[in-house]
């Protein structure tokens, strides 16, 4: 299998900067008098303006990884940095601050606050922060390149899927955030819109340099990633990019598509 | 004397442990009711594995009946037990003997019967919801559906429950009236409080975004959210609040009106008791011996059997007899307090000078009809006799079954000497001083001389600490209702878990998360006061009159505006400290749920 694995430094070319970097991340749940390895030592590293797709069946620790990049939830051990900052033995406020400050998240069911219109939902972060006064000039710019101007002043009950997962994804990136996290991000949408959400992503991506990490069990959608990863076991088993020939044959391999 | 006043608050908390009880039934609905909301979910399911609509009606009404049930049982239990509790520490601390507690059980029956019976009909309203749940509601986030024409309901409710308080209830029905109109009032507010809520935001949303900054904004938003259950969780605190104004009003007026019959009646230097009999001519012997002392006036205290017209076994009643010149009207130092067209002091001072003729206690006019003019009959040494009755006053003694009678009836009530003496000390006297050369000119009676304003304050001391118990229970009561709104905010939460952690990934603190719980719980216990205030006042007349049936006084309400300003500036307070579990429970949420982790 790790034969399988293909090296991708590029030798010579100057390293990007890592937006992103998990070093020997592991992660045990006690279950009963079980215990269950969801993460083993993994590496993993996202340099800035990727967008990574992590693949894996069922119980494979997905989830566990999405936890632990968004500083949701602590480590057994390894460490995750956020542009090259550490954040083991932080206080849960300064997680809270680093999460606020430089991680965007995108859910799969959307997750936007019902009682608040589009628009304030989106500038919520951003007045966690306080930083409300400048955040209505990005907004102004996100709601014209998601395509939601028209939608601002809307309840979420009031607009499609598509239109409350680009609400929630302009949300994400409110406060111009490192990485942005998203857990299948079109697991709630039809195919035709789920589409156009992920042609949002891969636009953000080679035009506004966004870093964006997402979790997918869809390979058509994991195809809109530059790059895949495949966890099984709590372990990467592998990585394609998706520009290479190969890509649709990796997948196949390791999804059994 | 003080026995009588004491007998009296004893009424009181009797009225109490019911209105306590009652409080237990709303709670029972209180937590039907959010448990139905709670499970909407659960009901949708049930939906889906093809239950009819009038099957999970059916299960739903079930629940609450039982619920109710329960409350009934555990409420009655608590009442009584708190009545007992409360009786043996009064015994205790203040060294009085009471008799043992009477619960007017039918009364306190009744009136929790009508309190869940009105509860139940509020509950099934959240039960219809239940049964219209979509099944596909299920597959759905339910946030907070409700009822449909709740409102109409509620405001319909709560005009029955303004009319059930104002409306002219007489005698011990006041009572039925007061469960009635609490349960209306309860239930209306209930349902009402969705759309009162919106205009409250309207002013609390700026000063709560003011003090706790953008989390105040989102928990006074959230309240609005889950407004139905709120509603419930605003409906016990009018309920607390409403019982707390209402009965502080009676309790007032009960105060009052001892305060004034103390004022009016308790007059005289010095009063004089002592272990041994008193040897006949007394009187004269303090008048040759102790110059301090101008007038002296022999009280007996008897207790006699009285027959009221429709109890043929009669009654035992206090007889009070006074020496008539002390309430004569033109030397006399004593004073009656009567009631308005039942006498005067001359009419008073005639028909006891005359003898064969009594005063009736006003509880007796009530109780048993007796006005002036009437004769009664009382058991004397030589078998039943007829008494005139010359004017109706009055009186706290014996609980308030009281006749007042001539001194120179004595004989016919097994004579002997009087029990107590009343005295007046001459112009310029020290009492001090009186008291020293009485005890001194009597050393072989061993005499206990009490001095007047040691003697009122004695009797008012003792109402006041029997107020002291009084207000205890009602601090309780709004105790209860807080912890009804902690209850609430901790479903509350349970249902908004999932957006507590979507709020904390987006950058929320757990400080942040604590703020935005208790803004709202602070919301509910602002309104819920404000409305409770309005409730109480509503609700003190016809509590007010229930107390005085109960107790046979003519008890007028005394608002007690300290204590509803109080209520009103302390409510943030309640309600902060009433959030401070669910908020640090909210606050410890792990965000992982966020994202679909258990
Ligand atoms: N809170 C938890 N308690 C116990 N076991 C867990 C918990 N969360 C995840 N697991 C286990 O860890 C493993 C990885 O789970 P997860 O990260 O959710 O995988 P995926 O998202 O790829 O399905 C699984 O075996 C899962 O059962
Ligand atoms: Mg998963």
């Amino acid at each position: 299998m790790e034969t399988l694995v293909k090296p991708l430094s590029v030798e010579n070319t100057p390293q990007p900067e890592a937006a992103l970097e998990a070093k020997g991340l592991s992660k045990r749940y006690r279950l009963g008098g079980e215990t269950i390895v969801a993460l083993s030592g993994l590496e993993l590293t996202v340099p800035k303006g990727q967008f990574l797709a992590v693949m894996g069946p069922s119980g494979s620790g997905k989830s566990t990884l999405l936890h632990l990049l968004g500083l949701l939830d602590s480590a057994d051990a390894g460490s995750v940095e956020i542009a090259g900052q550490p954040t083991a033995s932080l206080s849960d406020d300064a997680l809270t601050m680093l999460r606020r400050d430089k991680l965007g998240f995108v859910f799969q069911s959307f997750e936007l606050i019902p009682n608040l219109s589009a628009r304030e939902n989106i500038l919520l972060p951003a007045e966690v922060a306080g930083r409300r006064a400048n955040a209505e000039k990005t907004l102004v710019k996100l709601a014209s390149a998601l395509g939601i101007e028209e939608r601002l002043t809307h309840r979420p009950a009031q607009l499609s899927g598509g239109q409350q997962q680009r609400v929630a994804l302009a949300r994400a990136l409110i406060n111009d955030p490192v990485v942005i996290l998203a857990d299948e991000p079109t697991g709630n949408l039809d195919s035709h819109t789920g589409e156009e959400v992920l042609a949002l992503f891969g636009r953000g991506v080679r035009e506004e340099g966004w870093t964006v990490v997402m979790v997918t069990h869809d390979p058509k959608a994991a195809l809109h990633a530059d790059r895949i990863v495949f966890l099984r076991d709590g372990k990467l088993v592998g990585e394609t990019l998706t520009n290479g020939a190969e890509a649709r044959s990796t997948i196949e391999r390791f999804v059994g598509v | 004397m003080a026995t009588g006043v004491v007998d009296t608050l004893q009424s009181g908390l009797q009225i109490l442990a019911a209105t306590l009880i009652a409080m237990g039934g709303f709670m029972a609905y209180n937590t039907f009711a959010a448990s139905v909301l709670e499970r909407q979910r659960e009901f949708a399911l049930l939906r889906t594995v093809c239950l009819t609509r009038r099957q999970v009606q059916r299960l739903a009404l079930l629940e609450a009946f039982l619920v109710s049930l329960l409350g009934i049982v555990l409420g009655l239990l608590l009442g009584v037990g708190l009545s007992a509790a409360i009786t043996y520490f009064n015994a205790v601390s203040l060294g009085f003997e009471f008799r043992t507690l009477v619960v007017p059980l039918r009364s306190v029956v009744l009136a929790s019967l009508v309190g869940v019976a009105v509860s139940l009909l509020a509950g099934y309203l959240p039960a219809r919801s239940a049964s219209k749940t979509h099944p596909l509601a299920a597959s759905r986030a339910v946030s907070d559906p409700s009822p449909r024409g709740a409102p109409r309901l509620g405001w319909l409710l709560l005009a029955a429950g303004v009319a059930a308080s104002v409306a002219p209830w007489r005698g011990l029905t006041a009572l039925f009236g007061a469960a009635l109109a609490m349960g209306l009032l309860f239930a209306g507010f209930s349902l009402s409080t969705p759309a009162l809520l919106k205009p409250t935001l309207r002013v609390l949303t700026p000063i709560l975004e003011r003090v706790f900054g953008l989390a105040g904004r989102l928990g006074s938003s959230f309240s609005l959210r889950n407004a139905t259950r709120n509603g419930v969780a605003v409906g016990a605190v009018v309920v607390g609040m409403g019982l707390t104004i209402g009965v502080g009003a009676m309790v007032a007026g009960i105060n009052a009106a001892i305060r004034s019959w103390v004022d009016t009646t308790i007059v005289g230097d010095l009063f004089v008791t002592a272990p041994v009999s008193f040897p006949g001519g007394f009187a004269a012997e303090v008048a040759a011996r102790v110059p301090e002392v101008a007038e002296v006036s022999g009280v007996g205290l008897r207790i006699v059997r009285f027959i009221p017209e429709d109890t043929p076994t009669g009654r035992s009643v206090a007889l009070i007899l006074v020496d008539p010149e002390r309430f004569n009207p033109a030397s006399g130092f004593g004073r009656f307090q009567f009631i308005p067209e039942q006498g005067d002091a001359n009419d008073a001072y005639r028909a006891l000078s005359a003898g064969g003729q009594v005063l009736a206690a006003n509880t007796m006019r009530d109780r048993y009809g007796v006005s002036t003019g009437d004769t009664v009959t009382l058991r004397t040494g030589d078998g039943y006799a007829d008494f005139g009755v010359g004017g109706v006053v009055v009186d706290f003694t014996g609980g308030g079954e009281t006749f007042v009678g001539s001194l120179r009836d004595a004989e016919r009530f097994g004579g002997g000497t009087p029990d107590l003496f009343v005295m007046t000390v001459a112009p310029g006297a020290d009492p001090t001083a009186a008291r020293d050369a009485l005890v001194g000119a009597f050393p072989e009676l061993y005499l206990d001389v009490t001095l007047n304003q040691n003697y009122r304050a004695r009797i008012l001391e003792l109402t006041q600490q029997t107020f002291t118990t009084t207000n205890g229970l009602l601090v309780l009561a709004i105790f209860i209702a807080s912890l009804g709104v902690a209850n609430t905010l901790g479903m509350n939460l349970s249902s908004r878990q999932h957006e507590v952690a979507v709020l904390r990934t987006l950058g929320l603190t757990q400080r942040g998360v604590r703020r935005v719980v208790t803004a709202e719980g602070i919301v509910v216990l602002v309104l819920g006061t404000l409305l409770g205030v309005l409730t109480g006042l509503l609700l003190s007349q016809v509590i007010t009159t229930g107390a005085s049936a109960l107790t046979g006084y003519r008890i007028t309400p005394v608002y007690p505006w300290r204590l509803i300003v109080i209520a009103l500036v302390a409510s943030p307070l309640v309600g902060l400290l009433a959030s401070l579990v669910p908020a640090r429970r909210a606050a410890r949420l792990s965000p992982v749920i966020a994202l679909g982790g258990e």
